[in-house]
């Protein structure tokens, strides 16, 4: 008894509106993801995707392209 | 062409195919937003933009069968041919699995195609996934598509339509090449590749 440890206080339990509360934090929670991983997305995958398409047309010479791959002997016409 | 590697969409060789990637990406990202309904117009100006009348160029007429695909160009000189898949053991080295076919398709590039679909037997699908078309070919009736393609090579592209036992050996290859050649091409084929027709044809 004398060697019992030292109880510390606990909160103790909510309890009116604790489905409210707990809504309003995982609703925040879940828009706030959201919005970090719509922008990412945006930033990450659209946006490359679509700057690699324009540097790859801004510099392509179909032509030059088609000599090469009838060179190699791809095509079947030519 | 579709390998093991793709996690995706190919890699377009059309400007439609091209905002079609973008689009998705782009419905994509929406996926995870709550808010999506005014972006939505830019999957309807797409839309649009795919049921364009233009101009088309060329006309080539596909015919699906039990188990190959039958052209005709009948704007120039009527040449007609069967596109069979090369089977996997007279396959060269170089080649594709279950990919390549005897007589490929030849169009010329930065031109307006027009494709009319149709079918001998039972349904079939005239499908190139790098120039976003697919048209399901049906007995009886001529689907009709526009495509463009903006850089040479080879598409390849698969039936995608349930036809029996050998539906997933009937491809497409589709080989792209400067107009200049492509009429080349055309002059060169003066008569049908088939037997028959070449009796006909003299």
């Amino acid at each position: 008894m004398t060697n019992a440890p030292a109880t510390s206080s606990v909160a103790g339990p909510v309890l009116r509106g604790l489905h409210n509360a707990t809504i309003k934090k995982n609703l925040a929670i879940s828009l706030g993801l959201t919005a970090i991983i719509t922008v990412a997305y945006k930033l990450m995958i659209n946006d490359p995707k679509k700057a690699a398409y324009a540097d790859f047309y801004s510099k392509y010479d179909a032509n030059k392209s088609f000599e090469r791959m009838k060179a190699a002997g791809r095509f079947q016409s030519c | 062409m579709s390998t093991w590697a793709n996690l995706g969409l190919q890699d377009s060789a059309s400007p439609l195919m091209e905002q079609l990637i973008f689009f998705h990406d782009h419905a994509f990202m929406l996926f995870f937003n709550n808010y999506v309904n005014r972006f939505l117009l830019h999957g309807q100006r797409l839309l649009y933009l795919l049921d364009e009348i233009n101009e088309p160029s060329v006309t080539l007429k596909s015919i699906g069968h039990q188990w190959y695909w039958s052209y005709e160009y009948s704007d120039f000189n009527n040449i007609e041919f069967d596109s069979y898949m090369i089977p996997t053991n007279e396959l060269s080295t170089d080649g594709f699995r279950l990919l390549d076919v005897d007589n490929r398709i030849v169009l010329p590039m930065n031109s307006q195609i027009r494709i009319l679909v149709t079918a001998a037997d039972v349904i079939h699908s005239w499908t190139v996934p790098a120039l976003g078309v697919k048209v399901d070919g049906t007995p009886g009736r001529l689907n009709q598509t526009n495509f463009f393609i903006n850089r040479p090579g080879l598409f390849y592209g698969q039936c995608s339509e349930i036809c029996g036992a050998n539906h997933s050996f009937m491809p497409i290859v589709i080989e792209s090449v400067p107009v200049n050649y492509f009429i080349k091409w055309i002059s060169s084929n003066n008569s049908s590749l088939d037997d028959w027709k070449q009796v006909l044809v003299s």
